[in-house]
């Protein structure tokens, strides 16, 4: 298992060194010149000429890319922001809390309300409860999160008073753009429950389970969800894995400093330095969820677990048979 | 189940009744002024932040120039109590600092401070106007006093250095991004990401005791619905507005006990053509037929109503040589037929051309209303629009036959003023460029900006230039446009508080009915 966790740290590596190489070759590759933009139009061709030498603008395709690798290996740096001249790490990590503490507790809020709703749907099937649960669940996901963002900034702020319309300068800021990033993954979630769970609950063992006289939570709650979960893990892992890479929407309607605003801004006023770090981060976190995602399978299924673990035998096996070979 | 929903219930109502008792108390008690701007500031240094939203209006107040300019022209005096030029051919300038100019630590502002600044601006490249100071001749005359030589005549330098915020020779980049001296009306209590930025009296500034308001605190919004809306619920008292839409808004009284301020800036917008990239543009005729071709008094004033006036002159009205008698081209559909058919074009074989414009603002709606005007003398123009920053890299790349650009502050669009120093990189900028192999203009503008030290023969000269760019139609003028704020009543008036050439609020002449500064 260790092994299996060390090797997908490992191609954490590659992947990336490749979402840097895409998004520096197009960037690259644009055309547009960040010196121009950030010393206006009345600069001279002079002027633009140095500025872009002073960052290396100037030098070949694959000393600039090797230049940032190195940068980022030899000294930890994510270079410094075209715009803003301030170092890139600095800035992200300025603004990963916010968009971290919003991602997180929305896709929470989506766990905590979407799995429990599609329990729900799944186990009183085609009643009442179940109807209001699928419309609630279709409604969440129908509504677009820009929509919501402002609806909920027109009523609980401007006419309510309730909330501030943005910002992040309380707690309270908090509360509209967790809700506006949680509501989809509601729907999902929920839906990907009912479905999982209904199909978990027509199988034998589940009749037996209730033949052999448990009672209906324990039915339910042991033996048929813990069986449905793989799909919704993988919903929950996906989930989680946007919210903390930052929503742009939200970040940028309720003016949150976060991950998806820089991102945004990063991409209109062509600091492509900054965008690269913030995708690279993008990247990792991604990734890194995605990893934490597949050990929970793992955690939860010992099929999985025992596969892992198999995987990695076998590989030594092979090994150790090709070597004697 | 239903227990879990019902502590859910319970929680969200918590959460949303203690958030609408502590709301209530958000607002500081005092003479504290709350405004709400565009794109929050990342930095306090002058050269970062300066250049937009909610930047321009911090980097106003923490900042003093050496003086600054009233929309109609006139210089009004901030860290520098004087200037005056030595001689006629305008490459000697003498500089006085005010003497109880200090910055917030109680120290000095001395002349050094200022000639450091001008260094830092050089340095940075970001600002062209101290290019033209001659740093090996200029001098340091005493700590109060500064002896500028030029390197050559340059007409809108004075402009030009009233963009100019003066810094602390003694800070450093990383001291000026986050906790700089100050040397303008307020310092800085509070900056950081995600927070308002909080600023203070700055009790060393020299009319300290004239400032309205004793603490500013000013929030940075990227979308400006959202800074609407925070209007709209009362959390500032003064918004920055530059979508017409919520102007109107305001206006119409949807916003109750709110009203529109309007600061007279230098902020001109004019559509120009691309001569260079896009060969058939280079043909007089084809330029002339369009500027006949479109009735232009009549699309600004039917599109931008009363929130611009209609420019009448290739230059700013307050640039020095801006000659304003110039006129707006004359609605005359006959006279553009003419020139396209001197130029063979007709029905059977139309003039047409594509073009992408950014969708906001009013760029949008004259497209529209140029394609009827032009399609009536048979010239096709078809139209794309576009993000904002799809157009501008477009333009950068020169891929736009005709753009719809804007010129601010002291800058001069066609480098006519000095064509030596402005050199705009955007060809369809340069409308004070060579026609048609014809250098007679470029040589009088030459002429005109070093060639004598008398100053009528020259103005005279500027003219004439202005004149020949006026027949050439490289450049049709749209608008003057202007400062726009909504303000809470409470607030009242606060129309000279506009920084002309930038067009940030300069609180420092911050003026109600209460207080008159002189």
């Amino acid at each position: 298992m260790i092994r299996y966790i060390i090797r997908r740290l490992f191609l954490l590596i590659p992947i990336l060194i490749g979402t840097v190489v895409i998004v520096f070759t197009i960037n690259f590759f644009s055309d547009i010149s960040p010196a121009r933009l950030v010393l206006g139009p009345t600069a001279t061709e002079e002027q633009v000429e140095a500025k872009e030498d002073e960052w290396g603008l100037n030098d070949p395709y694959l000393v600039q890319l090797g230049r940032y690798f190195w940068r980022i290996v030899s000294q930890g740096s994510l270079g410094t922001s075209y715009i803003y001249n301030q170092p890139v790490l600095k800035m992200i990590m300025d603004r990963l809390p916010n968009t971290l503490i919003i991602g997180l507790l929305a896709a929470t809020l989506s766990v905590m309300i979407g799995i429990p709703l599609g329990i729900l749907a799944a186990i009183k099937q085609n009643t009442a409860l179940d109807y209001i649960a699928t419309f609630l669940a279709i409604l969440c996901g129908a509504i677009p999160p820009f929509v919501l963002c402002i609806l909920m900034q027109l009523v609980l702020a401007v006419r309510l008073h309730w909330l501030p319309v943005s910002g992040i300068r309380s707690w309270l800021g908090y509360i509209m753009p967790i809700i506006a990033c949680g509501v989809m993954p509601v729907a999902m979630t929920c839906r990907m429950t009912r479905s999982s769970m209904l199909e978990t609950i027509r199988q034998d063992y589940i009749r037996t389970a209730r033949a052999k006289g448990l009672k209906e939570g324990t039915v339910i709650w042991k033996h048929a969800l813990k069986n449905a979960l793989i799909p919704i893990i993988t919903v929950v892992g996906m989930t989680y894995a946007m919210s903390l890479c930052g929503s742009i929407i939200s970040e940028a309607i309720f003016n949150i400093p976060g991950l998806g605003n820089l991102m945004n801004s990063s991409i209109s006023q062509k600091d492509y330095i900054t965008n690269l770090g913030c995708v690279l981060v993008a990247a990792f976190i991604m990734s890194f969820v995605t990893l934490i995602t597949d050990l929970i399978y793992a955690a939860v299924d010992p099929r999985i677990k025992a596969q892992y673990a198999a995987t990695g035998k076998r590989a030594r096996t092979y090994k150790r048979k090709e070597a004697a070979v | 189940m239903k227990r879990l929903c019902k502590i859910l219930a319970v929680i969200l109502g918590a959460v949303l009744l203690v958030g609408a008792l502590n709301l209530q108390q958000t607002k500081a008690a005092g003479k504290t002024l709350y405004i709400g701007a565009g794109y929050e500031a990342q930095s306090l240094d002058p050269l970062v932040a300066g250049v937009s939203g909610a930047g321009g209006i911090i980097s106003n107040a923490i900042y003093g120039s050496l003086w600054t300019y009233t929309a109609d022209g006139k210089v009004n005096f901030e860290v520098a109590e004087s200037y005056e030029w030595m001689n006629d051919m305008k490459t000697e300038i003498v500089i006085k600092i005010r003497e109880d100019a200090k910055f917030s630590d109680g120290s000095d502002i001395t002349a050094n401070d200022v000639m450091a600044t001008f260094l830092r601006n050089l340095n940075s490249g970001m600002f062209f106007y101290v290019m033209s100071i001659d740093f090996q001749n200029s001098t340091i005359v005493d700590d109060k006093t500064l002896d500028l030589k030029l390197s050559m005549p340059f007409a809108t330098f004075t402009e030009g250095l009233s963009l100019v915020k003066i810094s602390s020779a003694a800070d450093d980049d990383a001291k000026l991004a986050a906790d700089p001296r100050c040397s303008g009306a307020y310092k800085v209590e509070q900056f950081g990401t995600g927070l308002d930025t909080v600023l203070v009296k700055n009790e060393y500034y020299y009319d300290a005791d004239k400032l309205v308001y004793d603490q500013v605190n000013i929030t940075g919004n990227g979308n400006e619905n959202t800074a609407f809306l925070n209007f709209q619920a009362g959390e500032y008292d003064i918004l920055t507005l530059n979508d017409d839409k919520n102007i109107i808004s305001v206006r119409n009284g949807n916003v109750p006990g709110t009203h529109i301020q309007v600061g007279d800036i230098q902020d001109f917008a004019y559509i120009c053509l691309n001569t260079t990239d896009f060969p058939e543009f280079a043909d007089k005729n084809v330029r002339g037929a369009i500027a006949h071709a479109v009735d232009w008094e009549t699309i600004v004033r039917e599109i931008c109503g009363e929130t611009v006036s209609i420019a009448t002159s290739g230059l700013l009205p307050s640039a020095n040589w801006a000659y304003k008698d110039e006129g707006i081209y004359e609605y005359n559909p006959e006279l553009a037929k003419e020139m396209l058919a001197a130029s063979g074009y007709d029905a059977e074989h139309p003039f047409e051309f594509s073009i992408s414009y950014k969708n906001a603002g009013f760029d949008g709606k004259i497209a529209e209303a140029m394609q009827a005007y032009l399609k009536e003398v048979g010239i096709v123009m078809n139209l794309s629009p576009g993000d904002a920053a799809t157009v501008q890299s477009m333009n950068q790349a020169n891929q736009l036959p005709l753009v719809f650009a804007e010129a601010m502050g002291a800058q001069d669009p066609g480098g006519l003023t000095n064509s030596r120093m402005s050199n705009v990189p955007i060809n369809s900028a340069h409308f004070g460029a060579v026609d048609e192999g014809d250098t007679y203009l470029q040589d009088l503008v030459d002429e005109a900006t070093v060639s004598t030290a008398d100053q009528e023969t020259r103005t005279a000269m500027f003219h004439e230039a202005q004149d020949l760019i006026h027949d050439y139609y490289y450049c049709y003028p749209l608008y003057e446009k202007k400062a726009y704020f909504a303000a809470a009543d409470s607030i009242g008036d606060f129309s000279c508080a506009v920084d002309a050439n930038s067009g940030f609020l300069h609180l420092e002449n911050f003026k109600t009915d209460k207080v008159e500064v002189q």
